[in-house]
Order: structure tokens, then sequence, then C-alpha cells
């Protein structure tokens, strides 16, 4: 209504529904939101835009521009014909590879981190603090810290080069993140529950499967696709201890984009990592909310 | 809209849609100068927004809002010479004590030593001088409480907003800051509108009361007329306690008598008004109301005035409170709240006969629930 | 017997994890440090030779100028992340309607892999096919840009494509933290007279404090841990131009065969790592208890 409430109020306090008025300050505050907008969209489009040319119009130079032919053939070959290494297989075989390699280090690292949250919140015993101070360190490391003895000992337990060893290794380097999300978010929920659960002589198991489980949705949701993400991006894990049988796909598109062989097919190099990205955007896209939760989660304790 | 008045605070026709929904409707209030106007109701009543408004952070739908006859309602909050103590405090975590409480004057480009000198003049007052150093999060509640005071004190306004300043304390030091700030009010003579749930706060503070329901002012008065002479049901209900007793009766007349009739039961209206014999040709159906201090124990001589009327009753519930004790009575259904002295020790399923002071009574329409006078 | 069984359920759930990460952790940590005072080349060996690795990786120029470049890029990355985190926050703050399009399109880089960024980065200023030459076509023919080839300047092209994978994380943990700001206080400071730019200056920003901290922590871990996103952008050159510790370490244990001081240099990481990790932690847990 009146023109210096409007404009000089901080805009974390309107809450009102009323929307601002277009003066030249705000048009310049979206101008400069939108161009940071395109700063972080660029890359993808080129990416995505330069899979679809056939090479010889990459080379031609304007990387914005949309393809004059469209083309599936970079996508075809990056995906199934496209030299990897020594084999000329594409890299079908790796995201396969992936797949097969997060599932189970999701599933597993989830369950025991939802068990330890459960432990740690809900049946506090003498130490415990050190337990998880402990497993929330072990989420800091470098891991070059441990990739000497891990080789030796993936070699000990007959798991060099393959995908049950990656699975492993993933699982043990996971525990802390999960371990973390699930005790700050069982630490909020109200420990009268157990007790009342307790004295109707509940047990530890089907206390946590009837009274917390139910509840731990979101919970789950954050960690699975935080997991998903850490481990589906990873490379020095793959790079160190995967075998042809087991290598996962960002180590297969590395191979992929820095083979020196031959001509460098811009193209597929492109449609390869749009391939390599897509599972995670996708989990991006559908849950963005709750893989910003797990980031804040890893970040801000407590 | 210039008219002269004689009022300080005017509050004219205020109303406030969100999203065409009525937060308040036509709200009018008044205050005279060096008012103490307390804002009470139950939560979501508009007292809030209310408030806001008076402090700018909410524009107004229509209406308008002055002091001393000057519209502040197109002002920025801080071009309205009013101060606010918020119920959260709101003090700024970083600075420290002199900082929160300088921090107006800074911005407005107040010499440092001219600053400095008021901050300890109004340190002096709340004494808080030995905080001045420290940052809010090193102070107690109370202490905290007394800062946010400070920083409104020292802007010298037209006007103080309190938004439940008290909510956040515990009991006892509620109590205490209750006092002070009406000892404040009492030496620096401002304007103060306060916003609260709490009736006893109410009481004690205001000079005026404004009781809000669903953004709708259902009385606006001194304390004792909100208490003695509420203008409806809601107010009645919502003001007192224990709340006061109510019952639906019957009016008639019998042997020169008006009569009040409820079950089984009936009591005598000594001098009744004209409205109320009126009411008794008309349309006897009624709501009565009586509070509990009115209703005492006939042992009781002390407590028993001439218009009273008896009635025998069962005690279901006694509840000693130290200086009175409150006994509940249940018959059928009549049942009702009475302030007996405690030496007379009642007993649950004791009989007892009950003294109603009829001329202490409260009569309201059965339909609309506003008071039949 | 029931009971007593109950009574050790939780530890018994709570066991294996806490074995695995002591053995596959604190074990491992123990190990390398170990192999770092030994005589370990190809294979680990257990000849003891005291600090001798330790001594020989502080001879190394390569390692010396991996520390350099991380202590450019470091700071770079953590300087201009932070900088520009929360002023897109604050953007962000102003009652933006599109705020629900343009804050995930921020942040979407997070979600990809360092070897995507690399490889896209890696492209886009290649002067040979990405930025310089579309410029070119675009008839800007003086235009020049080939850092990624130059021996002095590669490691800020690592810096770019580090802060634009980052930079929207630190933003949406600023913006976490201005939501939570008690309007009262922004309020209070306006009947106080501020302007919208003194009240972010004097009030709100340094409530920002624990965002800043938490931002320094995470993105100075990221940091010392980039490995990924410097093998796909440049692959450590041209020449060692772009080194950092966590590809020295794995080309001195890999691929020069002298685990030993690879290790050692490992255990650089680690205490680097720890010596901001730790306080931090142990700070927050503290605080985590006292509220």
């Amino acid at each position: 209504m009146s023109e210096s409430t409007s404009d000089t109020m901080s805009g974390a306090i309107q809450h009102s529904s009323q929307g601002k008025r277009m003066t030249p300050a705000r048009i310049l505050l979206y101008a400069v939101l939108v161009l940071f907008a395109i700063y972080y969209l660029l890359p993808l489009y080129v990416m995505l835009v330069n899979s679809f040319k056939p090479l010889e119009e990459i080379r031609g130079g304007d990387m914005l521009a949309l393809p004059q032919t469209w083309t599936l053939a970079p996508w075809q070959s990056a995906w199934s014909t496209a030299q990897i290494g020594v084999q000329a297989t594409g890299l079908k075989p790796y995201f396969m590879n992936s797949i097969a390699m997060v599932i189970p280090a999701v599933l597993l690292s989830t369950i025991l981190g939802a068990l330890n949250g459960y432990v740690l919140t809900k049946w506090r015993f003498r130490g415990d603090g050190i337990v998880f101070g402990l497993l929330l360190l072990s989420c800091f490391i470098p891991f070059q810290i441990v990739l000497i003895p891990m080789a030796r000992m993936l070699g000990i337990l007959g798991l060099a080069g393959t995908t049950s060893g990656l699975v492993l290794v993933h699982l043990v380097y996971g525990l802390g993140f999960t371990t973390l999300f699930f005790r700050n978010y069982y630490a909020a929920f109200p420990t009268e529950l157990v007790r009342a659960a307790q004295i109707d002589g509940a047990g530890f198991f089907r206390i946590f499967g009837r009274i917390l489980l139910p509840s731990s949705g979101p919970i789950i949701v954050v960690s699975v696709i935080w997991q998903f993400t850490n481990i589906w991006n990873d490379f020095l894990f793959g790079a160190s201890f995967a075998d042809v049988d087991s290598v996962p796909m960002t180590v297969a598109l590395n191979n992929l984009v820095s083979s020196s062989t031959g001509v460098k097919e811009y193209n597929v190099h492109f449609a390869g990592a749009v391939l390599a990205a897509l599972p995670t955007l996708v989990v991006y896209i559908v849950s963005g909310r709750y893989f910003v939760r797990g980031l804040m989660a890893g970040a801000v304790k407590g | 809209m210039n008219k002269t008045s004689q009022h300080f605070l005017e509050i004219d026709s205020l109303s406030k849609q969100f999203a065409g929904v009525d937060a308040l409707k036509d709200v009018s209030i008044d205050v005279e100068e060096g008012g103490f106007l307390v804002l009470i109701g139950p939560s979501g009543c508009g007292k809030s927004t209310l408030l806001n408004m008076l402090a700018g952070f909410e524009p107004a739908t229509s209406g308008d809002i002055r002091i001393a006859g000057r519209s502040i309602a197109d002002l920025h909050p801080s071009k309205r010479d009013i101060a606010m103590v918020f119920q959260s405090y709101a003090l700024y975590p970083n600075m420290t004590v002199a900082g929160n409480i300088g921090f107006g004057m800074e911005t407005r480009g107040v010499p440092k030593a001219e600053r400095l000198r008021k901050i300890d003049e109004v340190a002096a007052i709340l004494q808080i001088e030995p905080l001045l150093k420290r940052k809010p999060a090193q102070l107690s509640g109370g202490q905290r409480q007394r800062v946010a005071m400070g920083r409104a004190l020292v802007r010298d306004p037209q006007a103080f907003l309190f938004d439940e300043p008290l909510s956040n304390l515990d009991a006892r030091l509620r109590v205490d800051m209750r006092a002070e700030i009406k000892k404040l009010h009492a030496r620096l003579g401002t304007t103060i509108v306060y916003v609260t749930h709490d009736q006893i706060e109410a009481m004690t503070l205001a000079t005026k009361i404004a009781v809000l329901k669903h953004g709708e002012v259902q009385q606006v008065g001194t304390p004792d007329d909100i208490y003695h002479r509420p203008a409806n049901t809601f107010v009645a209900d919502f003001m007192g306690s224990p709340a006061m007793n109510r019952v639906t009766g019957h009016l008639q007349q019998s042997d020169g008598t008006l009569k009040l009739s409820f079950g089984d039961y009936s009591l005598d209206l000594h001098e009744p008004s004209a409205a109320l014999q009126e009411r008794a040709r008309t349309q006897p159906i009624i709501d009565f109301g009586i509070r509990a201090e009115n209703v005492n124990d006939s042992r009781d001589d002390a407590m028993t005035s001439t218009g009273s009327s008896t009635l025998p009753l069962t005690i279901e519930l006694v509840e000693p409170t130290g200086s009175d004790t409150f006994i509940g009575t249940r018959d059928g259904d009549a049942h009702f709240t009475a302030r007996v002295a405690n030496y007379l020790h009642p007993r649950p399923g004791e009989r007892i006969n009950l003294n109603f002071d009829m001329s202490k009574a409260h009569f309201f329409d059965t339909e609309s629930g506003v008071r039949v006078e | 017997m029931k009971e007593r069984l109950q009574l050790w359920v939780p530890k018994l759930v709570l066991g294996p994890s806490f074995l695995l990460i002591l053995f596959f952790v604190y074990g491992f940590i123990l190990y390398t440090g170990y192999l770092s005072v030994s005589d370990s080349r190809m294979l680990p060996s257990y000849g003891f030779v005291g600090l001798e690795n330790y001594e020989k990786l502080w001879g190394l120029r390569h390692w010396t100028g991996s520390l350099k470049n991380l202590a450019i890029f470091g700071s770079l990355y953590i300087v201009i992340c932070s900088v520009l985190g929360l002023m897109l926050a604050i953007l962000l703050d102003q009652k933006i309607r599109a705020e629900g399009v343009l804050r995930p399109i921020y942040l979407y880089p997070m979600a990809l892999s360092f070897i995507v960024t690399g490889t896209a980065w890696k492209w886009f200023l290649d002067p040979g096919i990405g930025l310089e030459q579309t410029m070119h076509s675009w008839g800007w023919t003086s235009f020049e840009f080939d850092w990624i080839k130059s021996r002095s300047n590669a490691i800020y092209t690592v810096v770019i494509a580090a802060v634009w994978q980052s930079s929207g994380f630190v933003m949406a943990m600023f913006l976490a933290g201005l939501r939570g700001v008690d309007p009262d206080i922004i309020r209070a400071a306006e009947i106080d007279g501020a302007s919208r730019a003194r009240i972010y200056r004097r009030i709100i920003i340094p409530m920002m404090r624990p965002v800043f901290l938490s931002a320094f922590v995470v993105l100075a871990h990221l940091a010392i841990k980039s490995y990924d996103l410097v093998v796909a952008l440049t692959g450590g050159g041209p020449g060692k131009a772009t080194e950092l510790p966590a590809t020295f370490m794995y080309s001195y244990t890999f691929s020069r065969n002298l685990m030993g001081i690879g290790a050692a240099s490992a255990i650089i990481m680690l205490i680097m790592i720890f010596s901001i990790i730790v306080p931090y932690l142990y700070s927050e847990l503290r605080a985590d208890k006292q509220s």
C-alpha cells in the first residue's frame, strides 16, 4: 500500500502474499540471478548439444549452436561400441558394473546406519560418544590413507578386482555418513515412545520395526540418495581396486575421454559424460530436496 | 482525515485481509496520552496482527492509524516514532548489550559521546550497567528482557509496543517483570500498547483493555468494565479465573418477585432492572452468569450481602488455593464454582447452602450472547 | 536369560559396524603410518627406516610443488565459493518469485561426478575447440583463453571448475542460515532505522559466522581430498603444474613404486585434514551436548 513499506522492508520479513513491484533495482537483481543460472547450466548445455552433432560440426567452432544435423550416432557409440581401454564395448557393461556395485552398497550401508543411529540414540551406553566420534571422524579421512592396506586386504579376502570388494569398500567408508544421518534424525524422535513400547513388552527389534522405522521415511530417502550419489560418482576406489569385470562408470568414462589413440571423438565423450551423469541427475531432479538435506547434515552437525 | 480529537493514539476502522481471509475487521480503538492499552484474546484473534500494523510491518487493507492527530499508516517502522519489545526479545546476537541499545542511535548518526551517555542513562534505569559489555547469549531470560526494554526506552518514543514480552519467562520472574513494567510506565508516562494472552497481565497493567476474537473487537473498556460488565458471553468467559458460572435459565414473575429458574432451582432477583422485567414478559429464556466470588457459603457472614438468594447444593470438588478455597458443586444440570473461606473446611459430598449475590449477576441474550442490563 | 540377552542386543547390533570402522579406518591408518617409516617400495615391506621417507618427501620438488598448488587452489576455492555462495544466497533471499527454479539450477553440479565436471570443463577451456574457438567463430578473433595449456595458469582452471561444482552448495548452506534468522531481529533493526544494506552488514552477515565456519571446514577438506577433478581436467599437467597431494600420493605409490614415500604423503594429508576437522567436530559435539 505505501511505497516506503514495500520498498525498504527486508525480504526476510515480508511474509504477506502481495507481490513485489518491478523496480529497476529488482530488474537488476533478476538479471544477475539469471546470469548465474546460465553460468551453471552452460556446461551441461554444451555437453548435451554437442553430443548430438557430427564430429565435423564440432570442429567447425560454435559450441553453443544447436546441431545443424541431429545424430544419435555418438550416443550409440558411447553406449555400445566405443573403445574403452583395450575393448570396443562402449560404456554399457561398465554402467551395469556400477549398478551391481551401487545397489547392495547403498542398501547395506543404509540398513546398518539406521540400526547404528537407533542404538546410539535410544540405547545409550557408556562410551557411545566415543563410538559415534570415531564413526563420524571416518567420514572425513583422505581415502589415500587406506588405499595401500585396502588393496592388500582385498587380496587376502580374495575380493581383489571384484564388485563384491568394491561393495565392501563403499559400505565401510559410507557407514559414518549413514550413521550420522540416522543418529541426528532419531535424536529428535521422542524417547518416551520407546519407553512406552518397552513397558508394553516390546524388545529391541520390535521397537525399531514398529515404532521408529515407520516414521523414518524421509531420512531413509536422504541416506539412500546420499550414498547412491557418492558411490556412483566415486572414482578413486574404482580406479584403485576394480578389474575388467568390475570397473565402474566413472573410471570407464575417464578411460574413454583420456584415451590417446586415434581421433578425439568429442561428441562420443559428451554422450558418455551425460550417460555417466544421468542416474545422479535424475535422482537430483526427482528428489533434490532430500539431496540438499543430506548435504546439510554432512556439513552442519547436531 | 485531519479530524481533531483528544485521543493520542487512534486506530480508525482498521481492516486487514490475508489472501481474502479477514484477519482484522473494522477495528477502532482510541487511547489517551499516557494510556496503557492491552490487546487480549485467544491465539489467532488478530492481536499480534494489529500490533504489527501499528509498528508498520503489515500494511492495512483499509483504515488509518494516527498518533497525536498525524497519520502514520504510510510511514516506515523507523519513522513512526515508536519502539517495540518483541516476544523473542530479538536482540542482535553479535552485538554487546551496549551495542544493542545504541544501534538505533548509531544508524541515526548520533555522536558517540551522546550515545554512551544515553546508554548509561537507560542502563541505570533498568539496572543493567554491569551487563553492558556482554553478548546476549551470556544473559539470562530476565536480563535479555531488560535489555530489550532498554533498546526501546533509549528511543524515547511516542509509544511503546510490547508483543507478549513476558511469555518466555518463568512464573516468578513474570510477576516481577510485570510489576517493573508497571512502575516504568508510571515513571515515564509514555503511551503503551501491549499484547498478551494472560488476563492477569491485562488486568494489572492496563488502563484500557481491548478484547479481540476472530479479528473483531468484542469490548473496549477499563479493566473494571471488562471484568464487572462484560459486553458479551465471550468476554465474560474469557476474562476471570475461575471462569464465570453460567447457566441458561427462565425468568418469571411470581408473588411480585422476579425469579430466575433453572432445573429444580430458582433464585430471587431483588430490584431487577427495567430491561429484565421487560425481558421476563417478552423473551423469558436468558443466560445467567455469576462469578465464583459472588457465590459464597451461607455460614460465612462476612461474605453474605442483602440482595442474595440461597440454594442447597452438594460439594463435588474442593480446590484450596491457600487464601481462598474454591468448591465445585453439581446437582443435575446445575454446577457452580463458589469461593468460600478456608476455615469452613468444606468436604466433597457435603450438602452446603450457597448464597448467590444477585446484585452481581450478569445476564446475556441466549442467542446473540449480548449483555442484557 | 532372555533378559540378559536383551541387554546385549544393542551392543551386538552396533558391534559389527564399530569393528569394521576400527579395522578398516583406524587400523589402516596405523598400517599406513607404519609403512611411512618403512622401506616399502613396490610392495609393503617392514624394514624400519625412521623418518627417511619424510625427509625424502620434503626434498621432492614434485611434493612441495603440489603443496604450493594446494595452497593456491585451496585458498581461492574456499574464498570464491564462500563469497559467491553468500552473495547468491542474499540475492535469492529477496522474495524471488523464481527461487524454486533457480535454486536447483545453482545446486545441481554438486550431484555430478567430478569426472563428468572435468570432462565438460576440459573441453570448454580447450583453446582449440571450446570457448576460445567459439569466440573466434563469432568474430572475436583476438580472444585468447589458454590457461589450461599454461604451466603458470592451469591451476586456476581447476579452481574455475571446482567453484562451478561447489558454490551452489555453499549458497544452500548460507540460504538455510539466512532463513533461520529470527524475523523479529530484522524488525527490531528496521525500527532502529537501519537500511537493508546496513541490516545485512551489521546484523545478518555477522550472524552467519557458524555457516562460514561450516563452509570453511567442508570446503577445506574437499580441497585437500581433491583428486578426481584434477585427473579428469588436467591429469596433473601440463608438466606438474596442477599436481595436488592426492594425485602425488597415487602416482608415487602405484606408478612409481615408492610406497614408503606415498604412505608418508598420505599421512601428511591426514594430519592436514584432522587439524581442521577434529577441533571442529569436537566443538560441534560439545555444543550439541550443552543444548
